[in-house]
C-alpha cells in the first residue's frame, strides 16, 4: 500500500462523510446561529432583586416625588408616586430620564481648568484644592470694585442660606439669584402686600395665564393635571404653545403687549385703569374688544380665580412692572390665592452693577428656566473667574474657567424646597439612590471652604429638620403607601429625619381665611402706572430688524440643566419638540424671506447671530419668530463640543425685564 | 405531572383607549417607552425616519391659519390588529405572531432576519428597524430593565404592551397560586407615566373593565377601521376636527397645516 | 492495492468518528472550577436538614432568588462552624470582606429568555429535580463548563453531546425545544413572549 495523495484525499474524504455522522457540523451550526442572538457587545443585562426606593426629583423647582425600581443599587426606572397629591403618579420626560445623568456624556466628575491658549482651548484636570487654592489667589488679588458673587440658582433651600451666610465672610461677597420665572406674580404679590401668598389651583374654577406654561412645564405636573379638570384655563400667548393648545380658550396677543390686556381687565373689574377701554386695549395687544369683556366677565363670575403671569422658561419673566398689574388682578378677583407660605427670599442678579462681579461662582443646581448667559456675562467684570459648581459641561460650564463638580442626580443627599404651585410651604430630602463617584465636591461645603468656614450640608439638612420638628406643625406624607403622620406624632426628630430620608415630604397644613379683599386704591394705582410706564417704553422696532424675536424653553432642558441623552426620542427620532436653535414662523413670514420648512437660516439681533432651523407652524403670529433655547440635537448626547452660538446668547438683555422680546431679522442661510 | 385543573388563565384581549383630548403632547410616554423597553439613545446619524420609538407623539393640526390654527397630538404604537394583522401575514420568518392568550401582537426580535416586509405591510408605521447595534453612554448599561433583552443591528422591533410587565404580573400572580393576573399589576410604562391619565389599559373582552367601558364610547374611533384589522387601540376625542384627521388615510403623514 | 482506497477511506471516516464524538466534546466546553467548594449534601442532610427553598427563595413579587447572595451564608457562617478548610476559605476571603462569591451558573439562560420560577413551582408543581436532577444531593460542585462558541453553559444543551439520553428521569437539556416540547406535552402557552422577552 503506497501512501500518496490519493491516499490522503480518500481520507479526506472518509474524514468528511465521517464528520456528517457526528456533532461536530451539526452542534457548530447551533452555537453560532445561537451566537449571533447574543453577540458579544450587546451589553448584559444587570440581574439581582428588584426593589422599590424613594427620592424627590430635584432637576427643576417642581418638586415631584419619586418611585425608583432598582436591582440592587442601580435605579433602573423612575416614574411619580401616585399616592400623594404632590404628584398623583405624575413624573416628566425629564425627570423620567433622571436616573441616566449620571453617565451623561458630557458629566465631569473630577475638577479641570479651562484656558484658552492662542484661540485654542487647553484643559487641565486639578484637585478640588488646587481649584480652591487658584480661587483663593483671585480671590486676595480681587480690584476695588470688583466683588465675589455666589449665583443661586434655586433659592429657598437650607442651602442658600448657607450661600447667604458664606457671601457675607468672601471678600465684597454677594449672594444673587438667577432669574426665577416661576413663582413671579406670587412673589410680586407677596412684595405688594407684605404676606407670603400660596395658590390654592386645587379649588381654582378660573386660571388665567399669560404666557405660562401652565401644562408643559410649570409648577408641579402632577398637582396641575390633577387640578385641571376642575377649572377652566384661558391662555393668553402670542403662539399656539402646548398649553395654548390644550386650554380652554387661547387669546392671541402681540408679543411684549400682555400688560394692556390686563389694563384693559383692570379696568373694566375695579375701575382702576381709565381710558383702558376694550378698544383702547384691541389697538394695543390685537386682542378683540369683546374677548377683553368677556375675560373680564369671567373673571368677575369666578368663585376662585388665578391671574398666574410666570412667563415661559426660555421667554424670561415679566419685568416687574408689568407683574406688579398681575398680581394686582389677584386681588381684584375672587381669588385662590390664600396667604401661607413662607417669605420669598430672592436677589435677582439684574440688581447688580454692570461689569462689577470679579469671580463668579455658579451653583450646581438648575432654576428650570433657560437663562441667556448674557444676562449674567453683562455683570462679569473683564477677565473675570467662572467657577462653574455643575457636574455638567453645558450651561454655565460652557462658560466656566473653573469646573468644580458636584455629585450628578440622585447621588448625594439633596433637599427640596417649596414648589412655585404649592398650595402650602412644603420640605422634602431627596435621599441619594446610586454611589458617588469618588472627586464629586459638594456645592455648599466647597464655597464654605474657600471662606474658611467648613459646613457640611448634611449636618445643616438634619439641623433643618430638627427645628422643622421643634415647631410641631405640618405632616409628613410618606411616598410608600401615601400615609399621613402629624409632626406632632414624630416622638424625636431622628424619626422624622429618618422618615424624610426614606421618601417622604413635610407640608404645612392649609390656613383659614382670604388672601386679601380688596386691593387699595393707592396700589392699583402703582401697578397701573408702572405698567403704562413699561408698554410706553416697549414697541420701537427697528426697520432694519423688523420681526419680533420671542423665545421658548422646555422646563429642565435649557440653561444650567442637562437631559438624558433619551431624551433624543423626542427631539431627533421623532419630530414631537423642536430642538435648540430651531426658530417657528407663520406660513405668511415663510414665504415673505422665501424660507422653507426644514430650511436653515440666519437669525440676526442687535447681538449677535445664530444659525436656526425654520419651522412653519400656523399657530405663530406672522411677524413673529418664536425661536427655542434648548438642547441642540448634537448636544444631548453627544460628546463635549465648544464654541457655536445659541438662541440665548443672542436674545438682548434688557434692564429689569430680560429678553422678552427682542427685534430680529432672518434670512437664508 | 400534577397539573390537572384548568392549566391557562382565561383568555384576555388587551387593549388601550386614548383620549386626544386629555394628551398634550409632553413625550413622557415615548421616554417612558424606551427607559422599559431598552431602546437605547439615538445614533448621531438617526432621524426621525431611521430612529426606534414603540411609542411615537404625532402633532396634527386643523389646517386653519392664524389665529384659527388648532394643534392635536396623537400617540401612535403598534395597534394591535386582531384580524388579518398585516405583519403576521407577510413575515417569512415566523417571527411574529398574534398570542391568543393576550392578543398581544408578539414581535420575536431575535428570530428576525431583517427583511422589513412587515413595516412595509403595517399601514400605522408602528414598526422599527435596528439600523444600528444597540449603544448607551460608559455606564449607562448598568441602568438597563432586566425584564426586556436588548436587540441587536438587523432585526426589526415594535411595541408588545410591555411584555416584561406581563411577565411580572404573571410570575406575582404565580407565586399567590394564581393563574389570573391582578389587572393593576398589569399596566404598560407608557399608561403608567402619562402626566394627564390620557392612556387607559385593559382587557378588552372584560366588560368590568374601564377601557372596554371607554372603547364603547361614542367618542371612541379607530385608526383605518376598513381595513379590517381589527386594532386594540382605540382614540377618544370630541374634536370633530381631530377626528377626520385621525381618520385620514395615513395619519403619519399629516403634518402642521 | 484494489480495497486500499476504501481502507483509507474508511480510516478516515473512523478517525473522523473518534474525534467527533470523543474529542470535540472536550474542545467544545471550557471548564472552570467553581470559586468555592461547597456540599449541598451537607446542607440538605441530616446535620443541617435545610431545604432548597431556605437558600433558593420565591419571593413573594414572584422573583426567584436564585443563588443565594452572601448575606445567606452569613447567616450561619459569620464565625467558623465546622473548621474545615472551605468553610475559612468563605470566611477570609468573602465573609469578611463582604465580598460576593462569584458563584458560576450552571443554569443560567441567555439575557432573551424569561424563565419564571413561580410559574414552574407553584402552578405547573414541578419538582426542582424535574430540571436540575440530583444537584441537591451532591457533595462537590462540578466545574462550570462553557461553551466556547454560545458562550452558554454546558447545562443548557445538557450532558450528553447526542441528547439521546435513556431513562434519567428528568429532561436532560434546558433548550428551547426542551421547554417547547413539555409545554406542548401539557398543553401550556407556546407562543415567542411567553419565554422570551
Amino acid at each position: 500500500m503506497n501512501f500518496g495523495r490519493r491516499t490522503l484525499l480518500q481520507f479526506a474524504g472518509g474524514s468528511a462523510a465521517g464528520a456528517l455522522f457526528t456533532p461536530i457540523p451539526w452542534r457548530l451550526l447551533w452555537d453560532s446561529a445561537v451566537w449571533t442572538q447574543n453577540w458579544s457587545w450587546i451589553p448584559k443585562l444587570p440581574r439581582g432583586e428588584v426593589t422599590e426606593k424613594f427620592s424627590t426629583c430635584t432637576l427643576c423647582p417642581a418638586a415631584c416625588p419619586v418611585k425608583a425600581r432598582c436591582v440592587g443599587n442601580q435605579p433602573v426606572s423612575l416614574t411619580g408616586v401616585a399616592a400623594t397629591a404632590e404628584s398623583n403618579g405624575a413624573l416628566c420626560p425629564v425627570g423620567l430620564a433622571g436616573h441616566h445623568l449620571p453617565y451623561h456624556p458630557k458629566r465631569a466628575v473630577l475638577p479641570f481648568r479651562r484656558r484658552s491658549v492662542n484661540g485654542k482651548v487647553a484643559v487641565s484636570p486639578l484637585s478640588a484644592d488646587e481649584a480652591a487654592a487658584a480661587i483663593a489667589e483671585r480671590l486676595n488679588a480681587l480690584p476695588a470694585g470688583q466683588s465675589t458673587v455666589i449665583l443661586d440658582e434655586r433659592p429657598g433651600r437650607v442651602t442658600s442660606r448657607i450661600y447667604q451666610t458664606l457671601a457675607a465672610k468672601l471678600p465684597r461677597g454677594e449672594y444673587v439669584t438667577s432669574p426665577q420665572t416661576e413663582g413671579g406674580t406670587l412673589a410680586k404679590l407677596e412684595s405688594l402686600t407684605g404676606t407670603p401668598a400660596a395658590m390654592n389651583m386645587a379649588g381654582a374654577d378660573l386660571v388665567v395665564s399669560f404666557g405660562t406654561p401652565l401644562l408643559d412645564g410649570w409648577g408641579t405636573p402632577g398637582r396641575v393635571f390633577a387640578a385641571r379638570d376642575r377649572f377652566r384655563l384661558i391662555q393668553v400667548e402670542p403662539l399656539l404653545s402646548r398649553t395654548a393648545a390644550a386650554a380652554d380658550l387661547w387669546i392671541p396677543v402681540y408679543p411684549g403687549t400682555e400688560a394692556a390686556l390686563a389694563l384693559g381687565l383692570l379696568n373694566l373689574l375695579t375701575g382702576a385703569a381709565s381710558g383702558w377701554t376694550p378698544e383702547k386695549v384691541q389697538s394695543v395687544s390685537g386682542v378683540p374688544a369683546e374677548s377683553v369683556a368677556r375675560i373680564a366677565a369671567e373673571l368677575k363670575a369666578a368663585k376662585a380665580a388665578l391671574v398666574i403671569a410666570d412667563g415661559d422658561p426660555g421667554g424670561g419673566a415679566f419685568s416687574p412692572d408689568e407683574q406688579s398689574l398681575f398680581a394686582a388682578l389677584n386681588l381684584a378677583v375672587d381669588s385662590a390665592v390664600h396667604p401661607c407660605g413662607v417669605p420669598r427670599v430672592t436677589r435677582p442678579i439684574e440688581a447688580l452693577p454692570d461689569a462689577s462681579i470679579g469671580v463668579l461662582l455658579c451653583d450646581a443646581a438648575s432654576s428650570g428656566a433657560g437663562t441667556p448667559w448674557r444676562v449674567i456675562a453683562r455683570k462679569l467684570a473683564p477677565a473675570a473667574m467662572v467657577v462653574s459648581l455643575s457636574p455638567f459641561l453645558e450651561g454655565y460650564g460652557r462658560h466656566a474657567e473653573l469646573i468644580v463638580p458636584a455629585p450628578a442626580y440622585l447621588e448625594s443627599l439633596q433637599e427640596v424646597p417649596t414648589a412655585p404651585d404649592a398650595p402650602a410651604a412644603g420640605f422634602a430630602l431627596a435621599p441619594p439612590l446610586i454611589p458617588a463617584r469618588p472627586g464629586a465636591t459638594e456645592p455648599a461645603e466647597f464655597i464654605a471652604r474657600l471662606a474658611g468656614e467648613p459646613v457640611t450640608l448634611s449636618v445643616e439638612l438634619k439641623k433643618h429638620v430638627e427645628a422643622l420638628h421643634a415647631t410641631g406643625k405640618g405632616e409628613v406624607v410618606r411616598y410608600a403607601g401615601g400615609e399621613v403622620t402629624p409632626v406632632k406624632d414624630f416622638k424625636t426628630s431622628d424619626e422624622l429625619w429618618n422618615a424624610l430620608n426614606q421618601g417622604a415630604c413635610w407640608r404645612q397644613g392649609l390656613p383659614a381665611g382670604m388672601y386679601a379683599s380688596k386691593p387699595s386704591a393707592r396700589l392699583l394705582q402703582a401697578a397701573v402706572q408702572s405698567a403704562e410706564r413699561r408698554l410706553a417704553a416697549g414697541g420701537q422696532t427697528d426697520p432694519a430688524r423688523p420681526l419680533m424675536l420671542i423665545t421658548t424653553a422646555w422646563r429642565a432642558t435649557a440653561g444650567n440643566a442637562q437631559v438624558s441623552p433619551l431624551l433624543t426620542k423626542l427631539y431627533q427620532e421623532s419630530e414631537l419638540r423642536e430642538p435648540g436653535n430651531s426658530a417657528a414662523i407663520h406660513p405668511d413670514t415663510s414665504q415673505k424671506l422665501n424660507l422653507k420648512h426644514g430650511g436653515q437660516a440666519i437669525l440676526t439681533t442687535a447681538c449677535g447671530s445664530c444659525p436656526v432651523a425654520i419651522v412653519v407652524d400656523a399657530g405663530v403670529m406672522p411677524g413673529v419668530v418664536s425661536a427655542v433655547i434648548g438642547p441642540t440635537v448634537d448636544s444631548i448626547g453627544a460628546a463635549p463640543r465648544n464654541g457655536g452660538s445659541t438662541i440665548g446668547d443672542i436674545c438682548a438683555p434688557d434692564g429689569d425685564a430680560p429678553w422678552r422680546v427682542t427685534s430680529a431679522q432672518l434670512r437664508r442661510a | 405531572m400534577s397539573t390537572t385543573t384548568a392549566k391557562n388563565a382565561k383568555n384576555a384581549r388587551y387593549g388601550m383607549v386614548i383620549d386626544l383630548d386629555r394628551c398634550n403632547g409632553c413625550g413622557a410616554c415615548m421616554v417612558a417607552c424606551a427607559v422599559e423597553n431598552n431602546v437605547p439613545p439615538a445614533q448621531a446619524k438617526a432621524t426621525a425616519r431611521t430612529g426606534i420609538t414603540w411609542m411615537r407623539v404625532e402633532n396634527v393640526a386643523n389646517g386653519a391659519s392664524f389665529p384659527e390654527h388648532r394643534t392635536a397630538f396623537i400617540p401612535i404604537m403598534c395597534q394591535q390588529c386582531g384580524e388579518e394583522t398585516p405583519c403576521v401575514s407577510v413575515c417569512p420568518q415566523q417571527a411574529v405572531e398574534v398570542d391568543p392568550k393576550t392578543g398581544i401582537v408578539d414581535q420575536m426580535p431575535q428570530r428576525c432576519l431583517g427583511c422589513r416586509y412587515c413595516m412595509a405591510a403595517c399601514p400605522y408605521h408602528a414598526r422599527y428597524f435596528n439600523w444600528w447595534d444597540p449603544e448607551w453612554p460608559a455606564g449607562m448599561e448598568k441602568a438597563l430593565n432586566p425584564e426586556v433583552a436588548p436587540r441587536m443591528r438587523g432585526v426589526v422591533e415594535k411595541c408588545n404592551f410591555c411584555h416584561g410587565r406581563y411577565h411580572a404580573a404573571k410570575a406575582k400572580a404565580a407565586a399567590a397560586g394564581r393563574r389570573d393576573i391582578d389587572p393593576a399589576d398589569y399596566q404598560p410604562a407608557c399608561v403608567e407615566a402619562c402626566p394627564t391619565r390620557a392612556i387607559v389599559f385593559g382587557d378588552l373582552d372584560d366588560r368590568s373593565s374601564q377601557a372596554a367601558q371607554l372603547a364603547k364610547s361614542p367618542d371612541a374611533f379607530r385608526l383605518l377601521p376598513k381595513l379590517g384589522t381589527e386594532p386594540k387601540i382605540y382614540y377618544l376625542t370630541r374634536r370633530p376636527w381631530v377626528r377626520e384627521i385621525a381618520s385620514a388615510s395615513s395619519p403619519a403623514e399629516v403634518r402642521r397645516g | 492495492m484494489k480495497h486500499s482506497g476504501k481502507i483509507s477511506f474508511f480510516a478516515g471516516f473512523a478517525v473522523m468518528l473518534a474525534v467527533g464524538w470523543a474529542g470535540f466534546p472536550r474542545l467544545l466546553y471550557r471548564g472552570t472550577p467553581q470559586p468555592l467548594s461547597f456540599s449541598h449534601k451537607v446542607h440538605t442532610g441530616e446535620k443541617a436538614g435545610m431545604k432548597c427553598e431556605d437558600c433558593h427563595v420565591l419571593r413573594a413579587s414572584g422573583s426567584f432568588g436564585g443563588v443565594p447572595a452572601l448575606e445567606s451564608c452569613a447567616g450561619c457562617h459569620a464565625a467558623p462552624m465546622t473548621g474545615t478548610a472551605p468553610e475559612k476559605r468563605l470566611i477570609d476571603n468573602y465573609v469578611t470582606p463582604n465580598r460576593e462569591i462569584p458563584w458560576l451558573i450552571y443554569s443560567r439562560q441567555p439575557d432573551n429568555v424569561y424563565f419564571s420560577h413561580a410559574n414552574h413551582i407553584r402552578l405547573a408543581k414541578l419538582a426542582c429535580k424535574q430540571c436540575h436532577g440530583d444537584h441537591g444531593d451532591t457533595d462537590t460542585l462540578r466545574p462550570y463548563q462553557e461553551d466556547r462558541v454560545s458562550g452558554y453553559s454546558k447545562d443548557i444543551w445538557g450532558s450528553s453531546i447526542s441528547r439521546i439520553s435513556f431513562g434519567r428521569g428528568r429532561r436532560d437539556g434546558m433548550r428551547m425545544d426542551d421547554c417547547v416540547s413539555c409545554h406542548r406535552e401539557h398543553k401550556v402557552s407556546d407562543s415567542c413572549l411567553a419565554c422570551h422577552k
